[in-house]
């Protein structure tokens, strides 16, 4: 079966390198397209021949393309939604480079949507399962107390859901929240939330490009199993200095950027401070325990570029972010995310690009308890360092290759416990865990006819277990059955995987497209959580002797169909997913004292399988969709239920949102979003009894119960004040929860304060309404 | 840990400050009646004694009457077999007896067409060294709490429980304990009592049990601790050492008792 799959795919790599060799006679149109005002780079934009039907090429994540064609005289039509359409006329007769700016729309901005896709791009792309996150579109979503958030938005697109209200972590496609690749600049981030999960750590005004894969995720994307989701930095502006702002109720922000080489090279610097704590005492609720409490985050990006010649050009990009929750000297955790990226893009040809990135990423917590004669620290890290290296070659008009590989080296730090002032404590040493993870990758994007189109690609990956330290064995109970010690940098075992990468476009007319795709994908890093809510203290394992590679295959088919002039998009997308080596943690598990966590976890299986639909106007004065999910997602782990089948808990058999976007006039905007929800599945009692002088409350299946359905609308209302030369600014005024539902956030059994002799259910929820108000200002 | 957790929550109060809870109703299903065992045997002069009831459903009420006819028996790795007998309310006692510290106990209930049976070995007893009385400045007052100091033996595994009566009323709160961060050292257990109503006060008298329990009995107290919190995401029972499908716990374990008053 696996042989067959790899011959099939061995098969589409001939068809493709033979088709390079037959190219003859001809000559490359190659360059970078820009932003005139502002000078980033335009992620996605198009070159179309107007002469050749369907022959064209895209501008990749730095702007570079490359188009080879026999030779000519030709009209080059440049485009990209929201921008004027350019065409160029060029005789090629020899190599020639073109670097082209493209004039933003201005005179139809009101009434069009800037969108970062081409009109009928879900149609022509070859990619299934992709999601773009415009951020123009994200800035006029209502959100939670003002903070605009990407994490939150790309929650309203079918097949991806909320981990929950108050909790930044996200399902996709019955994936667990630990199970999505998020990369901000390359860079992988372990901890996306702030503030305990109510915010993310996107700063909406740095970031350029984001785009979400939820199934047949290209081969240079890797150790995730469900998603990833791929977040660029702005370059800046290398045209004029810019600062922009705002403040909002709990939080306040600025934004600096400007040119370093006018036209050519720029910087952008842009932070967030959050002052809950302080707003929070100045209500007067809360009383004493207000008084010396600390509930802060705050978050920086910079990012400068430098070109040094038309062939090379590097990038810096950095992002610090730090939490702090804390009571006077008591107690206290902070926590936070660094991660940095030095990429060197290199055109070695006017067809060949490298780009060759150097990765840091590191996540730490920290927590502080001075309860009593022992001051307690538990320090947590996980840091990564990778060297990643990719080509991309634009052979002809039908094929473009990429390929190269990417080496991470992983140190994970257990949360070690270390006692201070007395000796009253002896914690045990949790040992520091060494990997090293490497792979390979290759794909093509072909156009195999005009009407097919084929992204195939083979990801070759290993994981290396490497010293020093104590490696263990364990017996049919759990428990450690046998120590080998190794010392440092001995390898302690190495996990091959390979893994095959398949999206395929069948263009049925202009109007319409079939897409099917195949991935799968291995992860070695786990996150291991068991509480309610997520909690930045939540343990990061890699793969050991014990805990294998996850992984998952998943295969989709789709439907899509634009309306009327590719003003209205409608798609269906059903797609299965197996999941192999799904980890849980025992009944009674206490992983933070056990020395080799191993004896604390259950491993077994997964499946999910769903359906999408979504339909979207994307232009007009009046903008949005409606996405609708049906799904289910199930496990089974031997020593969970019995070893049958269960509902996950990230299972939510329907989950609908309605997105509404009203441009009432050049100054106003108006905007609502509905969301409805299955409850999460969860455990319930089916009786209690006494024990210990306790009433207990006793369970029979996992996950047997639903919460109440969620639904909830939030508006938001955008004013934009005079404008002055340069200086523009807005008001945005938004209400979460409008109706003020009491969605469950937890709901728990206890006896009846009233009544010793009754037990109770009480559901809490968080937000009723919450209206904010911010103000915003660019010059 | 528990700390943080706490406190996680209140930061999470705190920040939303919009937060209610209400009682709700929900159609749980009806589970088939299951038998809950609890019992125990001490180094002290008294009774071996078990109780049996079984669960009912949530919406009942919280009686749980006693289950009258089981045959109890209760073995140990000497040879002695004594069998327990019914007396009131569930309960099943032998004659008093001194249950000897470091043998292995085992239990064997028949009931209707089940039958239960649980090994329990009685730790060697851990002296307690002191109880007092002391204050905690936290979370903007004084909180009153209680501390026993024992010294942890170095040579074995040494698990704990420790039940609080306060002007002798016995208090629900499960204190367990074990020495994987302090093994062979001096201990200061921190007691706390403290709830929505109840709470430790000035002028109290307080009754501290110490018990040394075995790894399966506190393995159980630890999982119950859990079960009662409602903190897991995926909540389930607590993991007894009753083999059989009953639900509870049979331990043999040393008793001492200390009592001061608060200052």
């Amino acid at each position: 079966m696996f042989t067959k799959r790899v011959h099939f795919i061995l098969i589409f790599f001939f068809l493709g390198v033979f088709s390079v060799l037959t190219a003859q006679n001809k000559f490359t149109i190659s360059g970078t397209i820009k932003d005139n005002q502002t000078g980033e780079t335009m992620i996605g934009a198009t070159v179309r021949v107007v002469e050749l039907k369907g022959v064209g090429a895209a501008a990749n994540e730095y702007g570079f393309y490359s188009l080879t064609l026999p030779s000519g005289n030709y009209t080059l039509l440049v485009e990209l939604i929201g921008y004027k359409p350019q065409t160029k006329q060029i005789n090629l007769d020899k190599n020639i480079k073109i670097d082209i700016s493209l004039v933003e729309n201005t005179a139809t901005l009101n009434e069009v949507i800037v969108s970062a896709t081409k009109a009928d791009d879900k149609i022509t792309n070859a990619q299934a399962g992709i999601e773009k996150i415009d951020i123009k579109e994200i800035n006029k979503i209502p959100v939670l107390m003002g903070e605009r958030d990407i994490l939150k938005a790309i929650q309203l697109i079918p097949g991806i859901k909320s981990a929950g209200e108050g909790n930044a972590g996200f399902y996709v496609r019955g994936g667990a929240a630990d199970q999505n690749l998020i990369l901000l600049d390359e860079a992988p981030v372990y901890n996306a939330a702030h503030l305990l999960g109510f915010f993310s750590t996107f700063n909406s005004d740095a970031v350029k490009d984001a785009t979400i894969y939820k199934g047949g995720m290209p081969s240079q994307y890797g150790g995730r199993l469900s998603s990833v989701l791929d977040i660029k930095m702005k370059d800046g502006n290398n045209e004029r200095l810019g600062v922009s702002g705002g403040i909002g109720i709990i939080s306040a922000k600025l934004n600096v950027e400007g040119p370093i080489q006018k036209g050519k090279s720029s910087f952008l610097i842009s932070g967030r401070r959050t002052y809950a704590d302080a707003l929070f005492k100045a209500s007067g609720r809360g009383g004493a325990v207000s008084k010396g409490a600390q509930l802060f985050f705050y978050d920086l990006n910079m990012k400068a570029n430098y070109i040094f010649n038309d062939k090379n050009r590097v990038f810096l990009s950095g992002y610090f972010g730090r939490d702090k929750l804390g009571l006077k000297d008591l107690f206290g955790i902070n926590w936070g995310n660094t991660t940095g990226t030095v990429r060197w893009n290199h055109v070695i040809n006017d067809k060949m690009f490298s780009n060759t990135s150097l990765i840091y990423s590191d996540y730490i917590y920290k927590i502080n308890v001075n309860l009593s004669a022992d001051e307690i620290t538990i320090a947590s890290s996980i840091q990564d360092w990778t060297l990643k290296q990719e080509f991309q070659y634009f052979a002809n008009p039908n094929n473009s290759l990429r390929f190269g590989f990417n080496s991470t080296y992983h140190t994970v730090t257990p949360g070690q416990i270390e006692v201070s002032k007395t000796s009253l404590i002896v914690p045990p040493k949790l040992q520091d865990r060494f990997s090293f993870e490497n792979a390979v990758f290759l794909s093509n994007t072909w156009k195999a006819t005009e009407k097919l189109n084929i992204i195939y690609g083979l990801r070759l990956s290993s994981f290396s277990i490497l010293g020093k330290g104590d490696f263990y064995g364990l017996d049919s109970n759990h428990n450690v059955a046998d120590t080998s010690s190794y010392s440092s940098g001995e390898f302690v075992k190495t996990y091959f995987n390979i893994e095959p990468r398949l999206s395929a476009n069948y263009q049925l007319n202009s109007n319409s497209s079939i897409k099917t795709s195949y991935a799968r994908n291995t992860q070695n890093m786990h996150l291991i959580a068991n509480s309610i809510s997520s909690s930045p203290t939540d343990k990061w394992v890699p793969s050991s002797k014990i805990i294998k590679p996850e992984i998952s295959d998943q295969v989709s088919l789709g439907y899509f169909r634009n309306f009327l002039e590719n003003k209205f998009e409608f798609s269906v997308e059903g797609y299965y997913k197996w999941m192999q080596n799904q980890i849980d943690y025992k009944d009674g598990a206490d992983a933070n004292k056990s020395v080799a966590v191993e004896t604390e976890l259950l491993f077994g299986e997964g499946r999910a399988y769903g359906v999408e639909f979504l339909f979207k106007k994307k232009y007009g004065k009046f903008t949005g969709w409606v996405g609708y999910t049906l799904s289910r997602t199930e496990k089974q782990i031997d020593g969970i239920n019995k070893g049958e089948w269960y509902v996950a808990k990230q299972d939510k058999t329907h989950d609908l949102s309605i997105v509404g976007i009203y441009e009432i006039s050049k100054r106003w905007t108006l905007s609502a979003t509905w969301i409805y929800n299955t409850g999460n599945a969860v455990t319930f009692p089916s009786g209690k009894y006494n024990v210990a002088n306790n009433t207990v409350f006793y369970y029979t299946e996992r996950n047997g119960y639903r919460m109440p359905s969620n639904h909830r609308m939030d508006v938001s209302g955008t004013f934009k004040l005079k404008e002055r030369k340069r200086f523009s600014s807005e008001v945005a005024i938004s209400i979460y929860n409008v109706y003020a539902r009491e969605n469950a956030y937890v709901i728990t059994f206890q006896q009846d304060p009233n009544d010793a002799s009754k037990t109770q259910a009480v559901q809490t929820s968080l937000f009723r309404m919450v209206p904010s108000i911010s103000y915003n200002f660019k010059f | 840990m528990k700390q943080i957790k706490i406190f996680l929550i209140i930061a999470s109060v705190l920040l939303t400050a919009t937060s209610c809870q209400k009682v709700i109703q929900i159609d749980l299903n009806s589970a088939s009646p299951k038998y809950v065992i609890e019992g125990g045997i001490t180094n002290q002069l008294e009774a071996y004694q078990i109780r049996i009831t079984k669960t009912k459903n949530f919406s009942d009420d919280n009686n749980f009457n006693g289950v009258k006819n089981a045959f109890v028996t209760i073995t140990d790795n000497a040879g002695n077999l004594d069998t327990l007998n019914y007396t009131t309310n569930g309960y099943y006692k032998s004659i008093p007896k001194i249950g000897v510290e470091g043998r292995l106990f085992t239990l064997n209930v028949r009931v209707e067409n089940e039958t239960f049976s649980a090994s329990s070995q009685m730790p060697f007893l851990v002296p307690m060294d002191t109880v007092y009385g002391t204050n905690f400045l936290g979370f903007g007052d004084t909180i009153k709490r209680v501390k026993v100091k024992y010294l942890d033996p170095a040579s074995q595994e040494n698990y704990y429980r420790f039940v609080l009566y306060i002007n002798n009323n016995i208090k629900e709160k499960i204190i367990v304990g074990d020495d994987k961060l302090n093994n062979g050292l001096k201990v200061e257990k921190n007691l706390t009592y403290r709830n929505d109503d109840d709470k430790i006060k000035e002028g109290d008298s307080v009754t501290v049990e110490m018990q040394c329990i075995d790894k399966a009995v506190y393995n159980y107290f630890v999982t119950l601790n859990k079960t009662i919190s409602q903190s897991s995401a995926a909540p389930t029972n607590p993991v007894s050492n009753i083999s059989g499908g009953a639900l509870g716990y049979f331990s043999a374990y040393t008793t001492q008792k200390r009592k001061v008053k608060i200052p």
